[in-house]
């Protein structure tokens, strides 16, 4: 039995044998007794395939042990075999189960990289506590046939920042496998290597759309004056997937070309997924004609386009813009007005703002209703009292939303009327009344809420209930 | 153009506007002070509406010098567009991102 002690993290490594018996698990005992300051002992059952029922007792004769001496237990590298024994017995849910590739030589690694499963986090592991054994590794991956073992020797190198290697990297552009030009490519990207970015122009036309994208983000991260121009040629490719990809670089250069570029195009783009990721690319350029841009967008026929455009206004915080927002609050069609009442709500915490929603809200669609409700919730000004009446909404979703914007802005009104709602004949009303109870917790809300679900018919409502207050 | 705030005896940097060449360098430099005197920093991009390729540039550069010192660098709090932008240039996989401020904490 290996023993391997950090002293630093208090953590105790013990290593199980295959042929695991009882007396292994009466040594481990005493090597924990050996170490009395640790805070942790890890069982590593990286070598066991099996564990025979006699041992499961034992295992939990460890775990107690170790409550009883206020050290946590985990089990480490645990194989299929031992973890269906652990969940037959329902032990499961009673043991902390880690991977710990430390447990594993380098050889052993690499096989565990041919897991899609396992690959990215040997790769992390491997990046993270890169040494002399697995430079040794990495050798054999870039001369194997693998293309996964070249693929990860080259994101290992990226994500350690390993620069020792760039050359072997830059060769990697020449492999005849995708997945290894690709992962290349963006390393280059990640080391600012600007000196192969000609040969990484020739990819944007390549065959594999994943080595297209790649190379438009590098030459997006290497760029200068030059690179939006030459990116721009994209834009009017036949194919949508080089056109969205053109997009994104161009956002990313974020330079004066690149917006008048991305500018012109949103006046042909037909495509509504392309106008979408128009609306946010655009949205990342720090110019004030933007607001405007996206004002219009609000306005298109797509659905999607109007929320890009209403989520986008909101992230560039476009507060200038609410006056033409409120306009566009009483549009005829209900998905203008409703986004435009969405961005006010995030937008405007002035009351006027409050005043004027509360003054359309009778003439407006239910949908535009709700986000009317939930913005004033947002905007924060008192409207509790006119939220109130709103209680008695013959819609559940409007009583719904008005208890929960209560709830944001008059605490005593909003525990009030959270109680009243525990009898309302919706229980998603009821639910939402549980929430807010729980959130504000007032005096004895325990003891209203065991009351109410002896009478609570509602499953949902019944389960959210024993959540707070434990099973009666 | 940043915020810094300890929380938990962890240095939380929240990142405001722009994220450009300025601003980047600057982020960068004062990140390195912190890290001269601890070893975790999380930077919060909740506040963030703008950001380019010389900004990420700059961020990269103090992943490259945060890995050489041995010092945890964690990235939090980012909308689906910034997350988009990561995953475009495949930095999703290099740097640690977590969902919200508290994971970042927890690490």
């Amino acid at each position: 039995m290996d023993v391997l002690l950090d002293k630093e993290k208090k953590v105790l490594s013990i290593k199980m044998p295959q042929d695991i018996d009882v007396k292994d698990f009466k040594s481990a005992k005493e090597q924990i007794d050996k170490y009395p300051d640790i805070s942790e002992v890890k069982l590593d059952f990286k070598d066991v395939p099996y564990l025979q029922s006699k041992l499961i007792a034992e295992l939990i004769g460890i775990k107690k042990y170790s409550i009883s001496k206020d050290i946590k237990l985990t089990l480490t590298n645990v194989q299929e075999g031992v973890q269906q024994i652990l969940e037959i017995s329902d032990l499961l849910d009673h043991f902390t189960i880690k991977r710990d590739f430390g447990s594993y030589s380098p050889h052993e690694l690499s096989y565990l990289l041919l897991d899609p499963e396992m690959n990215e986090a040997v790769i992390e592991y491997i990046a993270s506590n890169f040494n002399e054994n697995y430079a040794e590794l990495l050798e054999q991956f870039f001369v194997s046939d693998d293309p996964v073992l070249i693929e990860s020797a080259i994101l290992i190198i990226g994500k350690s920042h390993n620069y020792g290697y760039v050359d072997r990297v830059k060769d990697c552009l020449d492999s005849p496998y995708p997945n290894v030009v690709r992962s290349a490519i963006l390393v280059l990207g990640w080391f600012g290597e600007d000196s192969c970015k000609n040969k990484i122009y020739e990819f944007l036309k390549d065959e594999h759309i994943d080595v297209a994208e790649a190379a438009a983000a590098t030459i997006a991260l290497l760029s200068d004056e030059n690179d939006s121009i030459a990116i721009k040629e994209y834009l009017s490719s036949s194919d949508e997937r080089l056109r969205k990809i053109a997009i994104q670089a161009l956002s990313l250069i974020n330079d004066d070309f690149a917006y008048k570029f991305l500018v012109e195009h949103l006046k042909v783009e037909n495509n509504e997924t392309l106008r979408v990721q128009l609306a946010k690319a655009i949205s990342y350029f720090n110019k004030p004609e933007v607001s405007d841009i996206l004002l219009d967008m609000l306005k298109e026929d797509s659905l999607k386009i109007r929320e890009a455009a209403a989520s986008s206004l909101i992230r560039i915080k476009a507060t200038d813009r609410v006056d033409q927002i409120m306009a566009l609050v009483e549009d005829k069609d209900v998905w203008v007005a409703y986004f435009a009442v969405k961005a006010i709500g995030a937008l405007c915490k002035e009351k006027r703002c409050s005043d004027q929603l509360e003054k359309i809200y009778s003439k407006v669609d239910t949908q535009v209703r709700i986000a009317i409700i939930e913005s004033l919730g947002n905007i924060g000004q008192d409207v509790s009292e006119f939220l109130f009446q709103l209680l008695e909404d013959p819609n559940e979703d409007i009583r719904k939303e008005a208890l929960n914007s209560i709830s944001r802005m008059n605490k005593d009104l909003a525990i009030e009327s959270a109680n009243n709602a525990l009898k309302d004949s919706s229980w998603v009303v009821r639910f939402k009344a549980i929430e807010i109870l729980e959130e504000l917790k007032p005096d004895g809300f325990k003891d209203t809420l065991k009351n109410h679900v002896k009478t609570e018919t509602n499953r949902y409502v019944k389960e959210k209930i024993f959540s707070i207050v434990g099973e009666l | 153009m940043f915020d810094v705030k300890e929380v938990g005896g962890t240095n939380v940097v929240y990142l405001k506007g722009e994220v450009n060449a300025q601003s980047g360098v600057e982020l960068k430099n004062h990140v390195l002070e912190i890290f001269k005197k601890t070893n975790t920093v999380v930077l919060s991009f909740k506040g963030v509406m703008y950001m380019n390729s010389s900004g990420l540039r700059e961020i990269i550069d103090l992943l490259k010098r945060s890995k050489k010192e041995n010092k945890n660098l964690r990235l939090c709090d980012m909308s689906n567009d910034i997350k988009e932008m990561f995953a475009f240039t495949g930095l999703d996989k290099v740097f640690k991102i977590y969902s919200d401020e508290s994971q970042a904490l927890k690490g």
